[in-house]
Protein backbone atom coordinates (compact mmCIF):
# COMPACT_ATOMS: atom_id res chain seq x y z
CA UNK A 1 0.00 0.00 0.00
CA UNK A 2 1.43 3.33 -1.02
CA UNK A 3 2.07 6.12 1.44
CA UNK A 4 -0.02 8.54 -0.59
CA UNK A 5 -3.04 6.24 -0.21
CA UNK A 6 -2.65 6.35 3.56
CA UNK A 7 -2.39 10.11 3.53
CA UNK A 8 -5.43 10.52 1.26
CA UNK A 9 -7.45 8.27 3.55
CA UNK A 10 -6.38 10.14 6.68
CA UNK A 11 -7.00 13.56 5.20
CA UNK A 12 -10.44 12.49 4.02
CA UNK A 13 -11.51 10.67 7.20
CA UNK A 14 -9.66 12.82 9.73
CA UNK A 15 -10.25 16.26 8.29
CA UNK A 16 -12.97 16.49 5.65
CA UNK A 17 -15.31 13.96 7.31
CA UNK A 18 -14.46 15.27 10.78
CA UNK A 19 -17.43 17.56 11.43
CA UNK A 20 -16.00 18.61 14.76
CA UNK A 21 -12.83 19.92 13.12
CA UNK A 22 -14.90 21.92 10.63
CA UNK A 23 -17.58 23.31 12.95
CA UNK A 24 -15.54 24.04 16.12
CA UNK A 25 -13.13 26.60 14.62
CA UNK A 26 -16.03 28.42 12.92
CA UNK A 27 -17.96 28.50 16.19
CA UNK A 28 -14.93 29.57 18.22
CA UNK A 29 -13.98 32.26 15.72
CA UNK A 30 -17.54 33.60 15.65
CA UNK A 31 -17.83 33.82 19.45
CA UNK A 32 -14.39 35.43 19.76
CA UNK A 33 -15.18 37.84 16.95
CA UNK A 34 -18.46 38.91 18.58
CA UNK A 35 -16.56 39.50 21.83
CA UNK A 36 -13.87 41.39 19.89
CA UNK A 37 -16.30 43.62 18.02
CA UNK A 38 -18.37 44.31 21.17
CA UNK A 39 -15.21 45.44 22.92
CA UNK A 40 -14.16 47.59 19.97
CA UNK A 41 -17.58 49.28 19.86
CA UNK A 42 -17.52 49.87 23.61
CA UNK A 43 -14.02 51.37 23.48
CA UNK A 44 -15.04 53.54 20.55
CA UNK A 45 -18.11 54.77 22.42
CA UNK A 46 -15.95 55.68 25.44
CA UNK A 47 -13.28 57.29 23.19
CA UNK A 48 -10.65 54.80 24.37
CA UNK A 49 -9.75 54.12 20.73
CA UNK A 50 -9.67 56.65 17.94
CA UNK A 51 -10.07 54.40 14.89
CA UNK A 52 -12.19 51.31 14.32
CA UNK A 53 -10.48 47.90 14.55
CA UNK A 54 -8.99 45.88 11.71
CA UNK A 55 -8.39 42.23 10.79
CA UNK A 56 -4.88 42.63 12.21
CA UNK A 57 -6.40 43.56 15.57
CA UNK A 58 -8.60 40.47 15.42
CA UNK A 59 -5.57 38.24 14.80
CA UNK A 60 -3.76 39.97 17.65
CA UNK A 61 -6.81 39.41 19.86
CA UNK A 62 -6.73 35.68 18.99
CA UNK A 63 -3.04 35.04 19.47
CA UNK A 64 -2.14 37.88 21.84
CA UNK A 65 -2.04 35.84 25.05
CA UNK A 66 -0.77 37.97 27.90
CA UNK A 67 2.26 40.01 28.90
CA UNK A 68 4.73 38.86 31.53
CA UNK A 69 3.20 37.82 34.83
CA UNK A 70 5.10 38.85 37.94
CA UNK A 71 3.77 36.92 40.96
CA UNK A 72 2.90 39.08 43.94
CA UNK A 73 0.24 39.22 46.66
CA UNK A 74 -1.71 41.89 44.83
CA UNK A 75 -1.17 40.42 41.35
CA UNK A 76 -3.53 37.52 40.76
CA UNK A 77 -2.68 35.25 37.82
CA UNK A 78 -5.47 35.47 35.25
CA UNK A 79 -4.98 32.94 32.48
CA UNK A 80 -5.58 34.32 28.97
CA UNK A 81 -8.95 32.79 28.25
CA UNK A 82 -9.20 33.56 24.49
CA UNK A 83 -5.71 32.22 23.88
CA UNK A 84 -6.38 29.12 26.03
CA UNK A 85 -9.58 28.33 24.13
CA UNK A 86 -7.86 28.69 20.73
CA UNK A 87 -4.83 26.58 21.64
CA UNK A 88 -6.49 23.88 23.74
CA UNK A 89 -9.38 22.98 21.48
CA UNK A 90 -7.08 21.96 18.60
CA UNK A 91 -5.27 19.20 20.56
CA UNK A 92 -8.63 18.06 21.97
CA UNK A 93 -10.17 17.64 18.52
CA UNK A 94 -7.08 15.93 17.13
CA UNK A 95 -6.60 13.63 20.12
CA UNK A 96 -8.96 10.82 19.33
CA UNK A 97 -8.56 10.03 15.62
CA UNK A 98 -5.18 8.18 15.62
CA UNK A 99 -6.22 6.07 18.61
CA UNK A 100 -9.59 5.33 17.00
CA UNK A 101 -7.75 4.35 13.83
CA UNK A 102 -5.80 1.65 15.63
CA UNK A 103 -8.94 -0.40 16.19
CA UNK A 104 -11.50 -1.86 13.79
CA UNK A 105 -10.93 -0.98 10.14
CA UNK A 106 -7.78 0.94 10.93
CA UNK A 107 -6.18 -2.23 12.22
CA UNK A 108 -6.88 -4.01 8.93
CA UNK A 109 -5.36 -1.14 6.97
CA UNK A 110 -2.31 -1.22 9.20
CA UNK A 111 -1.90 -4.96 8.64
CA UNK A 112 -2.37 -4.63 4.87
CA UNK A 113 0.19 -1.87 4.63
CA UNK A 114 2.91 -4.08 6.16
CA UNK A 115 4.79 -0.86 6.98
CA UNK A 116 4.25 0.85 10.30
CA UNK A 117 6.37 3.83 9.31
CA UNK A 118 3.96 4.77 6.52
CA UNK A 119 1.03 4.63 8.93
CA UNK A 120 2.82 6.83 11.46
CA UNK A 121 4.09 9.32 8.88
CA UNK A 122 0.63 9.60 7.42
CA UNK A 123 -0.77 10.36 10.88
CA UNK A 124 1.96 12.97 11.37
CA UNK A 125 1.05 14.74 8.13
CA UNK A 126 -2.63 14.45 9.00
CA UNK A 127 -1.93 16.02 12.40
CA UNK A 128 -0.05 18.92 10.79
CA UNK A 129 -2.72 19.39 8.12
CA UNK A 130 -5.48 19.20 10.75
CA UNK A 131 -3.88 21.89 12.91
CA UNK A 132 -3.23 24.14 9.91
CA UNK A 133 -6.81 23.62 8.76
CA UNK A 134 -8.11 24.51 12.24
CA UNK A 135 -6.19 27.81 12.35
CA UNK A 136 -7.02 28.53 8.71
CA UNK A 137 -10.72 28.14 9.46
CA UNK A 138 -10.47 30.42 12.50
CA UNK A 139 -8.68 33.10 10.51
CA UNK A 140 -10.92 32.84 7.46
CA UNK A 141 -14.08 33.00 9.58
CA UNK A 142 -12.61 36.13 11.19
CA UNK A 143 -11.88 37.57 7.77
CA UNK A 144 -15.43 36.90 6.57
CA UNK A 145 -16.86 38.48 9.73
CA UNK A 146 -14.56 41.49 9.28
CA UNK A 147 -16.10 42.00 5.83
CA UNK A 148 -19.62 41.63 7.21
CA UNK A 149 -19.02 44.05 10.12
CA UNK A 150 -17.11 46.45 7.86
CA UNK A 151 -13.88 46.27 9.82
CA UNK A 152 -10.69 47.12 7.91
CA UNK A 153 -9.17 44.11 6.15
CA UNK A 154 -5.56 45.09 6.76
CA UNK A 155 -2.74 43.90 8.95
CA UNK A 156 -2.60 47.23 10.78
CA UNK A 157 -2.66 47.02 14.56
CA UNK A 158 -4.20 49.74 16.69
CA UNK A 159 -2.04 49.81 19.79
CA UNK A 160 -4.65 51.70 21.82
CA UNK A 161 -7.09 48.81 21.26
CA UNK A 162 -4.43 46.24 22.19
CA UNK A 163 -3.59 48.13 25.38
CA UNK A 164 -7.23 48.40 26.39
CA UNK A 165 -8.27 44.85 25.45
CA UNK A 166 -5.30 43.15 27.12
CA UNK A 167 -5.09 45.65 30.00
CA UNK A 168 -1.46 46.31 29.16
CA UNK A 169 0.40 49.12 30.87
CA UNK A 170 1.66 51.69 28.33
CA UNK A 171 5.28 51.16 29.35
CA UNK A 172 5.10 47.39 28.77
CA UNK A 173 4.84 47.16 24.96
CA UNK A 174 6.29 48.86 21.92
CA UNK A 175 4.19 50.93 19.55
CA UNK A 176 3.74 48.25 16.91
CA UNK A 177 1.67 49.32 13.95
CA UNK A 178 1.76 46.36 11.57
CA UNK A 179 1.25 42.68 12.24
CA UNK A 180 3.95 40.77 10.38
CA UNK A 181 3.09 37.48 8.69
CA UNK A 182 6.08 35.83 10.38
CA UNK A 183 4.64 36.79 13.78
CA UNK A 184 1.16 35.43 12.97
CA UNK A 185 2.53 32.16 11.58
CA UNK A 186 4.61 31.43 14.68
CA UNK A 187 1.63 30.66 16.98
CA UNK A 188 0.28 28.33 14.27
CA UNK A 189 3.71 26.68 14.01
CA UNK A 190 3.83 26.25 17.81
CA UNK A 191 0.35 24.76 17.75
CA UNK A 192 1.44 22.25 15.08
CA UNK A 193 4.47 21.11 17.07
CA UNK A 194 2.60 20.90 20.39
CA UNK A 195 -0.17 18.85 18.79
CA UNK A 196 2.48 16.56 17.33
CA UNK A 197 4.03 16.23 20.78
CA UNK A 198 0.64 15.26 22.14
CA UNK A 199 0.15 12.58 19.48
CA UNK A 200 3.59 11.15 20.23
CA UNK A 201 3.00 11.24 23.98
CA UNK A 202 -0.23 9.31 23.53
CA UNK A 203 1.89 6.37 22.35
CA UNK A 204 3.76 6.39 25.65
CA UNK A 205 0.97 7.31 28.07
CA UNK A 206 -2.83 7.26 27.88
CA UNK A 207 -4.29 9.94 25.56
CA UNK A 208 -5.95 11.71 28.47
CA UNK A 209 -2.58 12.17 30.18
CA UNK A 210 -0.97 13.35 26.95
CA UNK A 211 -3.66 16.03 26.74
CA UNK A 212 -3.01 16.81 30.41
CA UNK A 213 0.70 17.28 29.59
CA UNK A 214 -0.13 19.69 26.76
CA UNK A 215 -2.44 21.59 29.12
CA UNK A 216 0.43 21.88 31.59
CA UNK A 217 2.82 23.06 28.87
CA UNK A 218 0.44 25.88 27.95
CA UNK A 219 -0.43 26.95 31.48
CA UNK A 220 3.20 26.91 32.64
CA UNK A 221 4.18 28.92 29.54
CA UNK A 222 1.51 31.49 30.34
CA UNK A 223 2.72 31.72 33.92
CA UNK A 224 6.45 31.88 33.25
CA UNK A 225 7.97 34.07 30.58
CA UNK A 226 10.88 31.95 29.47
CA UNK A 227 12.46 31.03 26.11
CA UNK A 228 12.18 27.38 27.21
CA UNK A 229 8.37 27.46 27.52
CA UNK A 230 7.19 26.83 23.97
CA UNK A 231 3.78 28.39 24.66
CA UNK A 232 5.47 31.79 25.02
CA UNK A 233 6.17 31.85 21.29
CA UNK A 234 2.46 31.39 20.65
CA UNK A 235 1.69 34.68 22.41
CA UNK A 236 2.16 37.76 20.27
CA UNK A 237 2.34 39.95 23.37
CA UNK A 238 5.48 38.12 24.46
CA UNK A 239 7.43 38.47 21.20
CA UNK A 240 10.51 40.67 21.43
CA UNK A 241 9.09 42.86 18.66
CA UNK A 242 6.10 43.66 20.87
CA UNK A 243 7.16 43.35 24.50
CA UNK A 244 9.59 46.04 25.59
CA UNK A 245 11.65 43.91 27.96
CA UNK A 246 12.37 40.14 28.17
CA UNK A 247 10.42 39.28 25.01
CA UNK A 248 11.07 35.96 23.29
CA UNK A 249 12.71 35.85 19.87
CA UNK A 250 10.53 34.96 16.87
CA UNK A 251 13.44 33.30 15.05
CA UNK A 252 14.27 31.24 18.11
CA UNK A 253 10.58 30.31 18.33
CA UNK A 254 10.56 28.91 14.79
CA UNK A 255 13.73 26.94 15.50
CA UNK A 256 12.34 25.44 18.72
CA UNK A 257 9.00 24.59 17.09
CA UNK A 258 10.65 22.83 14.16
CA UNK A 259 13.06 20.93 16.41
CA UNK A 260 10.19 19.83 18.67
CA UNK A 261 8.13 18.79 15.66
CA UNK A 262 10.93 16.69 14.15
CA UNK A 263 11.88 15.15 17.49
CA UNK A 264 8.26 14.23 18.21
CA UNK A 265 7.89 12.63 14.78
CA UNK A 266 11.10 10.66 15.24
CA UNK A 267 10.34 9.56 18.81
CA UNK A 268 6.84 8.56 17.75
CA UNK A 269 8.15 6.62 14.78
CA UNK A 270 10.57 4.62 16.95
CA UNK A 271 7.95 4.02 19.61
CA UNK A 272 5.29 3.00 17.10
CA UNK A 273 7.70 0.52 15.54
CA UNK A 274 7.65 -1.49 18.81
CA UNK A 275 4.11 -0.60 19.82
CA UNK A 276 1.90 -3.55 20.73
CA UNK A 277 -1.35 -2.45 19.12
CA UNK A 278 -3.40 -5.45 20.24
CA UNK A 279 -2.21 -5.16 23.82
CA UNK A 280 -2.46 -1.41 24.30
CA UNK A 281 -5.73 -0.54 22.63
CA UNK B 1 -30.26 -4.25 46.29
CA UNK B 2 -29.63 -0.50 45.98
CA UNK B 3 -27.20 -0.57 48.88
CA UNK B 4 -25.25 -3.46 47.35
CA UNK B 5 -25.04 -1.72 43.97
CA UNK B 6 -23.94 1.54 45.60
CA UNK B 7 -21.29 -0.34 47.58
CA UNK B 8 -20.07 -2.08 44.44
CA UNK B 9 -19.92 1.13 42.38
CA UNK B 10 -18.25 3.17 45.13
CA UNK B 11 -15.70 0.44 45.63
CA UNK B 12 -14.99 0.38 41.87
CA UNK B 13 -14.73 4.18 41.83
CA UNK B 14 -12.36 4.51 44.75
CA UNK B 15 -10.22 1.45 44.14
CA UNK B 16 -9.01 2.00 40.63
CA UNK B 17 -5.72 3.17 39.16
CA UNK B 18 -7.21 6.33 37.61
CA UNK B 19 -8.40 7.52 41.02
CA UNK B 20 -4.96 7.03 42.54
CA UNK B 21 -3.28 8.68 39.53
CA UNK B 22 -5.59 11.68 39.80
CA UNK B 23 -4.87 11.98 43.53
CA UNK B 24 -1.14 11.68 42.88
CA UNK B 25 -1.25 14.39 40.20
CA UNK B 26 -3.32 16.64 42.44
CA UNK B 27 -1.00 16.13 45.40
CA UNK B 28 2.08 16.77 43.22
CA UNK B 29 0.61 20.09 42.06
CA UNK B 30 -0.30 20.94 45.66
CA UNK B 31 3.26 20.11 46.72
CA UNK B 32 4.58 22.45 44.01
CA UNK B 33 2.45 25.23 45.50
CA UNK B 34 3.70 24.33 48.98
CA UNK B 35 7.36 24.63 47.90
CA UNK B 36 6.69 28.13 46.48
CA UNK B 37 4.78 29.17 49.60
CA UNK B 38 7.54 27.87 51.86
CA UNK B 39 10.03 30.03 49.96
CA UNK B 40 7.75 33.05 50.30
CA UNK B 41 7.31 32.44 54.02
CA UNK B 42 11.06 32.15 54.63
CA UNK B 43 11.63 35.31 52.64
CA UNK B 44 8.93 37.12 54.61
CA UNK B 45 10.51 35.99 57.90
CA UNK B 46 13.88 37.50 56.91
CA UNK B 47 12.21 40.77 55.96
CA UNK B 48 10.06 40.88 59.08
CA UNK B 49 12.95 40.10 61.43
CA UNK B 50 14.77 43.10 60.08
CA UNK B 51 11.85 45.34 61.01
CA UNK B 52 11.81 45.75 64.76
CA UNK B 53 8.96 48.27 64.78
CA UNK B 54 6.18 46.09 63.34
CA UNK B 55 6.87 42.38 62.91
CA UNK B 56 3.53 41.93 60.99
CA UNK B 57 3.05 38.36 62.18
CA UNK B 58 -0.52 38.24 60.89
CA UNK B 59 0.52 39.03 57.32
CA UNK B 60 1.88 35.53 56.57
CA UNK B 61 -0.06 32.68 58.06
CA UNK B 62 -1.28 29.23 57.26
CA UNK B 63 -4.52 30.71 55.91
CA UNK B 64 -2.88 32.71 53.15
CA UNK B 65 -0.03 30.34 52.40
CA UNK B 66 -1.80 27.08 51.58
CA UNK B 67 -2.76 26.27 47.99
CA UNK B 68 -6.27 27.66 48.39
CA UNK B 69 -5.21 30.72 50.33
CA UNK B 70 -3.07 32.35 47.68
CA UNK B 71 -3.89 33.04 44.03
CA UNK B 72 -0.43 33.68 42.61
CA UNK B 73 1.83 30.59 42.91
CA UNK B 74 2.37 28.29 39.95
CA UNK B 75 0.99 25.27 41.83
CA UNK B 76 -2.18 27.08 42.83
CA UNK B 77 -2.64 28.41 39.30
CA UNK B 78 -2.25 24.97 37.76
CA UNK B 79 -4.48 23.24 40.30
CA UNK B 80 -7.42 25.59 39.90
CA UNK B 81 -7.14 25.42 36.11
CA UNK B 82 -6.83 21.65 35.68
CA UNK B 83 -9.19 20.52 38.45
CA UNK B 84 -12.03 19.78 35.98
CA UNK B 85 -9.74 17.12 34.52
CA UNK B 86 -8.58 15.87 37.90
CA UNK B 87 -12.16 15.24 39.03
CA UNK B 88 -13.27 13.44 35.87
CA UNK B 89 -10.19 11.22 35.49
CA UNK B 90 -11.05 8.92 38.45
CA UNK B 91 -14.44 7.58 37.38
CA UNK B 92 -16.20 10.04 35.06
CA UNK B 93 -15.48 7.74 32.13
CA UNK B 94 -16.93 4.59 33.71
CA UNK B 95 -20.43 4.75 32.21
CA UNK B 96 -18.99 5.31 28.74
CA UNK B 97 -16.65 2.34 29.16
CA UNK B 98 -19.36 0.09 30.56
CA UNK B 99 -21.82 1.06 27.83
CA UNK B 100 -19.25 0.27 25.13
CA UNK B 101 -18.25 -3.06 26.65
CA UNK B 102 -21.84 -4.20 27.28
CA UNK B 103 -21.39 -4.37 31.06
CA UNK B 104 -24.25 -1.89 31.49
CA UNK B 105 -26.71 -4.38 29.97
CA UNK B 106 -25.70 -7.03 32.47
CA UNK B 107 -25.98 -4.62 35.37
CA UNK B 108 -29.40 -3.40 34.26
CA UNK B 109 -30.69 -6.99 34.22
CA UNK B 110 -29.15 -7.68 37.61
CA UNK B 111 -30.14 -4.60 39.57
CA UNK B 112 -32.56 -2.52 37.52
CA UNK B 113 -32.18 0.82 35.80
CA UNK B 114 -32.97 3.06 38.79
CA UNK B 115 -30.52 1.34 41.10
CA UNK B 116 -27.76 1.21 38.51
CA UNK B 117 -28.00 4.87 37.45
CA UNK B 118 -28.36 6.09 41.02
CA UNK B 119 -25.40 4.07 42.28
CA UNK B 120 -23.30 5.20 39.35
CA UNK B 121 -24.26 8.83 40.05
CA UNK B 122 -23.28 8.50 43.71
CA UNK B 123 -19.99 6.77 42.85
CA UNK B 124 -19.02 9.32 40.17
CA UNK B 125 -19.97 12.19 42.47
CA UNK B 126 -17.93 10.78 45.36
CA UNK B 127 -14.87 10.02 43.23
CA UNK B 128 -14.84 13.54 41.75
CA UNK B 129 -15.51 15.22 45.07
CA UNK B 130 -12.72 13.32 46.81
CA UNK B 131 -10.28 13.88 43.94
CA UNK B 132 -10.94 17.60 44.29
CA UNK B 133 -10.73 17.87 48.06
CA UNK B 134 -8.02 15.39 49.10
CA UNK B 135 -5.10 17.31 47.46
CA UNK B 136 -6.43 20.55 48.97
CA UNK B 137 -6.75 18.94 52.38
CA UNK B 138 -3.26 17.42 52.11
CA UNK B 139 -1.87 20.82 51.13
CA UNK B 140 -3.60 22.45 54.11
CA UNK B 141 -2.36 19.82 56.57
CA UNK B 142 1.21 19.86 55.24
CA UNK B 143 1.23 23.68 55.28
CA UNK B 144 -0.03 23.56 58.89
CA UNK B 145 3.18 21.75 59.80
CA UNK B 146 5.27 24.70 58.63
CA UNK B 147 3.24 27.90 58.83
CA UNK B 148 1.75 29.38 62.01
CA UNK B 149 -2.05 29.36 62.17
CA UNK B 150 -2.14 33.03 63.21
CA UNK B 151 -5.59 34.61 63.16
CA UNK B 152 -5.61 36.72 59.96
CA UNK B 153 -6.01 40.44 60.46
CA UNK B 154 -8.17 42.61 58.15
CA UNK B 155 -5.32 45.17 58.21
CA UNK B 156 -3.42 42.86 55.87
CA UNK B 157 -6.35 42.15 53.56
CA UNK B 158 -4.17 42.64 50.47
CA UNK B 159 -1.88 39.78 51.49
CA UNK B 160 -4.84 37.65 52.59
CA UNK B 161 -6.82 38.28 49.42
CA UNK B 162 -10.07 38.45 51.40
CA UNK B 163 -11.69 41.86 51.29
CA UNK B 164 -14.73 43.35 52.99
CA UNK B 165 -17.10 42.21 50.22
CA UNK B 166 -15.53 38.76 49.80
CA UNK B 167 -17.63 35.71 50.53
CA UNK B 168 -17.62 34.92 54.29
CA UNK B 169 -14.98 37.58 54.96
CA UNK B 170 -16.24 38.06 58.53
CA UNK B 171 -15.83 34.35 59.15
CA UNK B 172 -12.33 34.36 57.62
CA UNK B 173 -11.13 37.00 60.07
CA UNK B 174 -12.81 35.46 63.11
CA UNK B 175 -12.85 31.67 62.58
CA UNK B 176 -10.51 30.96 59.64
CA UNK B 177 -10.51 27.20 60.19
CA UNK B 178 -14.26 27.11 59.82
CA UNK B 179 -13.92 29.25 56.68
CA UNK B 180 -11.51 26.72 55.18
CA UNK B 181 -13.80 23.83 56.12
CA UNK B 182 -16.84 25.49 54.51
CA UNK B 183 -14.83 26.25 51.37
CA UNK B 184 -13.63 22.66 51.20
CA UNK B 185 -17.29 21.59 51.39
CA UNK B 186 -18.15 23.91 48.46
CA UNK B 187 -15.23 22.47 46.49
CA UNK B 188 -16.35 18.95 47.45
CA UNK B 189 -19.84 19.53 46.05
CA UNK B 190 -18.59 21.19 42.87
CA UNK B 191 -15.91 18.51 42.32
CA UNK B 192 -18.64 15.87 42.48
CA UNK B 193 -21.03 17.74 40.21
CA UNK B 194 -18.34 18.44 37.60
CA UNK B 195 -17.47 14.75 37.60
CA UNK B 196 -21.19 14.07 37.00
CA UNK B 197 -21.04 16.30 33.89
CA UNK B 198 -18.59 13.76 32.54
CA UNK B 199 -21.12 11.01 33.38
CA UNK B 200 -23.78 12.97 31.48
CA UNK B 201 -21.43 13.39 28.50
CA UNK B 202 -21.17 9.58 28.36
CA UNK B 203 -24.85 9.51 27.41
CA UNK B 204 -24.07 11.35 24.17
CA UNK B 205 -20.44 10.54 23.39
CA UNK B 206 -18.94 7.10 22.93
CA UNK B 207 -15.27 7.99 23.39
CA UNK B 208 -13.88 7.78 26.89
CA UNK B 209 -11.24 10.46 26.38
CA UNK B 210 -13.84 12.94 25.12
CA UNK B 211 -16.13 12.42 28.11
CA UNK B 212 -13.25 13.08 30.48
CA UNK B 213 -12.04 16.28 28.78
CA UNK B 214 -15.39 17.80 27.79
CA UNK B 215 -16.27 19.21 31.27
CA UNK B 216 -13.04 21.25 31.19
CA UNK B 217 -14.13 22.91 27.96
CA UNK B 218 -17.66 23.44 29.23
CA UNK B 219 -16.22 25.29 32.24
CA UNK B 220 -13.77 27.17 30.05
CA UNK B 221 -16.65 28.14 27.74
CA UNK B 222 -18.70 29.27 30.73
CA UNK B 223 -15.67 31.22 31.96
CA UNK B 224 -15.54 32.93 28.57
CA UNK B 225 -19.11 34.16 29.11
CA UNK B 226 -17.62 36.50 31.75
CA UNK B 227 -16.28 38.60 28.85
CA UNK B 228 -19.86 39.38 27.81
CA UNK B 229 -21.20 39.84 31.35
CA UNK B 230 -18.53 41.94 33.03
CA UNK B 231 -18.62 44.89 30.69
CA UNK B 232 -18.51 47.87 33.02
CA UNK B 233 -15.39 48.65 35.04
CA UNK B 234 -17.55 50.71 37.43
CA UNK B 235 -19.70 47.82 38.71
CA UNK B 236 -18.58 45.35 41.38
CA UNK B 237 -19.93 42.15 39.84
CA UNK B 238 -20.23 38.79 41.53
CA UNK B 239 -17.99 35.99 40.29
CA UNK B 240 -19.89 33.50 38.13
CA UNK B 241 -17.06 31.25 36.92
CA UNK B 242 -16.35 28.13 39.01
CA UNK B 243 -12.74 28.31 37.76
CA UNK B 244 -12.41 31.42 39.94
CA UNK B 245 -14.92 31.19 42.76
CA UNK B 246 -13.89 27.69 43.80
CA UNK B 247 -10.67 29.25 45.06
CA UNK B 248 -10.98 30.07 48.74
CA UNK B 249 -9.43 33.44 47.95
CA UNK B 250 -10.93 36.24 45.89
CA UNK B 251 -9.48 36.30 42.38
CA UNK B 252 -11.24 39.19 40.62
CA UNK B 253 -14.79 39.62 41.82
CA UNK B 254 -16.15 38.30 45.09
CA UNK B 255 -18.08 35.06 45.14
CA UNK B 256 -21.68 35.03 46.32
CA UNK B 257 -23.86 32.43 47.99
CA UNK B 258 -26.67 33.15 45.55
CA UNK B 259 -24.47 32.37 42.51
CA UNK B 260 -22.96 29.30 44.19
CA UNK B 261 -26.35 27.90 45.21
CA UNK B 262 -27.90 28.60 41.80
CA UNK B 263 -25.02 26.85 40.02
CA UNK B 264 -25.19 23.87 42.40
CA UNK B 265 -28.94 23.52 41.85
CA UNK B 266 -28.69 23.95 38.07
CA UNK B 267 -25.82 21.47 37.78
CA UNK B 268 -27.62 18.95 39.95
CA UNK B 269 -30.94 19.30 38.16
CA UNK B 270 -29.39 19.12 34.68
CA UNK B 271 -27.21 16.10 35.45
CA UNK B 272 -29.97 14.32 37.37
CA UNK B 273 -32.56 15.04 34.68
CA UNK B 274 -30.34 13.79 31.87
CA UNK B 275 -29.35 10.63 33.69
CA UNK B 276 -32.49 9.64 35.58
CA UNK B 277 -35.04 10.70 32.98
CA UNK B 278 -33.40 11.00 29.57
CA UNK B 279 -30.85 8.20 29.71
CA UNK B 280 -33.10 5.93 31.76
CA UNK B 281 -35.68 5.98 29.01
CA UNK B 282 -33.05 5.30 26.42
CA UNK B 283 -32.77 1.84 24.92
CA UNK B 284 -29.52 0.16 25.91
CA UNK B 285 -29.90 -3.02 23.89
Amino acid sequence: MKFIKFLKFDIRQGIFYNLCLIISPILIATVIFIDFIFKANRYKAFDIINQFVSFGDYLFYLYGGMTEYIPDYGEVFMFPVVWSVVFLIAPFILLNYPIKDMVGNGQHILIRSTKRTYWWLSKCFWNMAGTLFYHFMIQMTGLALCLIFQAEVTNIIHVDFVKAAFRVRPEEIRDVSVLLTSAVLLPVCVSVSVNMLQMTLSLFIKPIYSFFSVLLVFIISAYLLSPVGIGNYAMLLRHDKVLLYNGVSVVYGYAISIILLLLSMLAGSIRFHYYDILENI
Amino acid sequence: MLLNTVRLEVSKALKNRSFYTSLLLGCMIAFLAFITDLGIYRNNLYILQADAMNPMYASSSLFNLWIGGEPFSLGSTIYFFVFPLLVTIPYGWSYCEEKNSGYTRLMLVQCGKRNYFLSKYIAVFLSGALAMVIPLLCSFLVSALFFPAVLPSPIYCTTNGIFYDSLMSALYYTAPLLYVCIYLCIDFIFGGLIACISYVCSCFVKYRVVTVILPLFLLLGFHYVRQFVYVSPMIRYKEISPLFFLRPVQVVYSASWTVIMIEIIVLFLVTAFLIFLWERRHEVY
